[in-house]
C-alpha cells in the first residue's frame, strides 16, 4: 500500500495512532515521511503551482489532472496521503490585492501601488479572484477525495512576509525603521484576517477527513499549520520581537497544532525567542538553499530538541540516520528528500531496518 | 564634531537629510567633493559593512544607511564630474532571468557605490543579452549578478556563455552572489568571484580589478 486509493481504515488508524503518540511525546521513535512520484509525473518544470493554469479553467479539469499526478506518487513510512492546495507562499497577499504572476519554478506576488504604508488598508473580499479560486479549488478536491486523502491548506503565508508582498519588500525594510507604527497596525490588520481565511478554510474541511494538513510534512488530528516569517531573515531580534513575535503567538494561540517554517542561517538569531513560545509544538529547520543539509546542523537541532519541542527536517535517508544516531530520533520528523526521484522500496526497507537497529 | 565626522555619523545612522544638510554646507564651505567622497562617505559605508560583517547591523540598517549615503553622493557628483574624478570601475549589475528578488542586488549597488564605483542598474529579470549590451554599449569592467532561486541560478552560466559567445567575456570581470550561490557554484560555471555578501561583494569587486 502506497498509493492513496489504496489506504484502508486500519492504515488510517495505524497513521492517527503514531502521529498523536509523537505529538505527545510518546513516542521514541521519529516518525519519518517518505513521498515519491514515478518517473514523468510532472511536467518539465517540476513544479504544481496551481497559478500556472487559466483561471479560466474549471476546478474539475484540474483536479482531474492531479487525479493523475496521485496516481504515481507514493506515500511511504508514516506519510499520510495528501494533496496540497498550492498557489505559493503567502497566498493570502493575492487575496488582499496582489497581482500574481506565475514563471517557472515560483509564484511571485506584485506590491500593490501606494505612496506610504499609511495608505495601505488590507480588507477581506470575499470576491476577491484568487480567494475564490482557492475556495473552488478547495472544494473540487474535497468533492474527489473527502475522506480518501487529506486537503492541505493552501498556504496563506507568514503575516510580515504577507505584508512585504502587499508594501514591497525594500520599501517594508524602510518601513520597519521609518514607520514603525505603521508596520505594527498592519500586521495587526494582517493578522486579524489570516484567523479569518484560516478559519474559512477550516470550515470547508469534511468530517470525513483524516486529520489536517498544510504544505509542510506534518499532520495533524486538528488545526494545525506550518508558521512562517522569511521576512526576519533580514532583521534584527528587536526587529522580530517587535515585529514579529506578538503575532506569531496570537496566530499560535488559535491552532491546536503549530509548527515554525525556519528558513535559512539569518533566522538563527531569533531561535531562542521562538523556542520561548510556550503554545509552539514544534521547529522546521530548512538551513536553505546552498547550504548545507539539516544534519550538518546538528547544534541547532539540538537546541530545539533540548527545549522540548518537536523538529522537522528534510534529509536524505542517510542524513536521517546521521541525525538518529547523533541526537536520538525521538521527537524529530524526518522528511526523505528525493530529489533524484531514484529511491526503491528496496533503500526503504533497508533504511528502516538501520532505523530499528539506532534505536531511540 | 568636525563637519566629515558628523556626515560619516549621520550616514551610519541612516539620517539622509543630515547628511544632506551637512554636505552642502561643507561644498558651500569650499570643501573639495573629492575630500567629502574620500574622508566622508566612503569610510563611512565602509564601517556601515563592518558592522554588518559583525552582525550589529541587519539589512534595515544597511539599507537606511545606504540610501542616505546617496543622498550626499548626489550633491557631490556635479563637482566629481566637473573635476574628471574617476569611478574605481563600472559595474553592471542585475538580478538574473526569472529572478525578481531585488534586495541583496539593491545593497550590493549601493554598497559599490558607496565605495566609489559606478554603478549601471539593469534592473531585475535581465535575459543574459542586457549583461552583454551593457558590456558592449557601456564599457563597464565588472558584471555583478543575483539570484535567490536554485531554479533561476543556472541564468548566471547562460549569461557567462553570452558574453563568451558575444566575445567579451575577457574584457570583464564576473561576479555572482544570493543565498542558494556558493564559491564552488562560481568555479563551475566560471565566474571570477562570488561574495557571500554586499559587503564582501566590495572587497572581491576591488581585488579582482586591482589583479586585473
Amino acid at each position: 500500500m502506497t498509493r492513496y486509493f489504496e489506504y484502508q481504515d486500519c492504515d488510517w488508524a495505524r497513521l492517527e495512532t503514531d502521529w498523536r503518540a509523537w505529538w505527545d511525546g510518546k513516542s521514541d521513535r521519529p516518525i519519518v515521511t517518505i513521498v515519491t512520484h514515478d518517473p514523468g509525473t510532472f511536467p518539465e518544470s517540476g513544479d504544481d503551482f496551481l497559478t500556472r493554469f487559466p483561471l479560466e479553467k474549471p476546478a474539475e479539469e484540474i483536479i482531474d489532472y492531479f487525479e493523475q499526478v496521485l496516481q504515481r506518487t507514493h506515500f511511504y513510512g508514516d506519510a499520510c496521503p495528501k494533496w496540497w492546495v498550492n498557489f505559493g507562499a503567502g497566498v493570502i497577499a493575492a487575496f488582499l490585492g496582489s497581482d500574481v504572476e506565475y514563471s517557472t519554478g515560483t509564484t511571485w506576488f506584485k506590491p500593490v501601488p501606494v505612496e506610504s504604508l499609511a495608505d495601505l488598508h488590507p480588507e477581506y473580499d470575499p470576491d476577491n479572484i484568487w480567494w475564490r479560486r482557492a475556495q473552488d479549488i478547495t472544494q473540487a478536491s474535497i468533492d474527489r477525495w473527502a475522506g480518501k486523502l487529506v486537503v492541505a491548506y493552501t498556504d496563506l503565508g507568514g503575516n510580515m512576509d504577507i505584508l512585504a508582498s502587499l508594501r514591497g519588500t525594500q520599501n517594508l525594510l524602510f518601513d520597519c525603521i521609518e514607520a514603525p507604527d505603521e508596520v505594527i497596525r498592519l500586521i495587526s490588520e494582517i493578522t486579524v484576517l489570516w484567523q479569518r481565511y484560516f478559519d474559512e478554510l477550516e470550515a470547508m474541511m469534511p468530517p470525513q477527513q483524516h486529520g489536517r494538513a498544510a504544505w509542510a510534512p506534518p499532520w495533524s488530528p486538528t488545526r494545525g499549520y506550518m508558521l512562517q516569517s522569511d521576512f526576519s531573515y533580514m532583521i534584527s531580534p528587536d526587529m522580530f520581537e517587535r515585529f514579529v513575535l506578538p503575532d506569531l503567538v496570537t496566530c499560535c494561540e488559535t491552532l491546536d497544532y503549530p509548527f515554525y517554517h525556519m528558513d535559512g542561517k539569518g533566522q538563527l538569531p531569533h531561535l531562542d525567542m521562538l523556542l520561548s513560545i510556550d503554545k509552539l509544538r514544534g521547529v522546521q529547520w530548512q538551513p536553505g538553499d546552498g547550504q548545507p543539509l539539516a544534519d550538518h546542523w546538528l547544534d541547532v537541532l539540538r537546541k530545539i530538541r533540548e527545549s522540548g519541542k518537536l523538529c522537522q527536517v528534510f534529509v536524505t535517508l542517510d542524513g536521517a540516520l546521521n541525525i538518529a544516531r547523533e541526537l536520538g530520533g525521538k521527537g524529530f520528523l524526518f522528511d526523505i528528500l528525493d530529489q533524484g526521484r531514484t529511491i526503491t522500496p528496496q533503500q526503504v526497507d533497508a533504511f528502516y531496518e538501520e532505523l530499528d537497529r539506532i534505536g531511540p | 564634531m568636525e563637519t566629515l565626522e558628523i556626515i560619516r555619523k549621520a550616514i551610519i545612522e541612516g539620517q539622509a537629510k543630515e547628511v544632506e544638510q551637512h554636505v552642502q554646507a561643507a561644498l558651500d564651505s569650499g570643501m573639495k567633493a573629492t575630500t567629502i567622497l574620500y574622508d566622508g562617505l566612503i569610510p563611512a559605508m565602509a564601517e556601515v559593512g563592518r558592522l554588518y560583517e559583525e552582525g550589529e547591523y541587519f539589512v534595515p540598517e544597511m539599507l537606511i544607511a545606504a540610501r542616505a549615503m546617496k543622498t550626499g553622493l548626489g550633491l557631490l557628483k556635479p563637482f566629481l564630474v566637473e573635476g574628471n574624478v574617476q569611478p574605481l570601475g563600472k559595474v553592471a549589475i542585475a538580478t538574473v532571468q526569472g529572478d525578481l528578488h531585488d534586495i541583496g542586488k539593491n545593497l550590493v549597488s549601493l554598497m559599490l557605490e558607496g565605495a566609489g564605483f559606478e554603478i549601471v542598474d539593469l534592473g531585475v529579470n535581465a535575459e543574459p543579452q542586457k549583461f552583454v549590451d551593457a558590456v558592449q554599449q557601456q564599457q563597464v569592467n565588472v558584471v555583478a549578478m543575483s539570484a535567490l532561486l536554485t531554479t533561476t541560478m543556472t541564468r548566471m552560466k547562460d549569461t557567462i556563455t553570452a558574453l563568451d559567445a558575444a566575445g567579451v567575456r575577457g574584457k570583464v570581470k564576473v561576479i555572482i552572489g544570493g543565498a542558494p550561490i556558493t564559491q564552488a557554484y562560481a568555479d563551475e560555471i566560471g565566474a571570477d568571484g562570488y561574495a557571500p555578501d554586499a559587503s564582501q561583494a566590495v572587497n572581491l569587486t576591488k581585488r579582482l580589478l586591482a589583479a586585473s
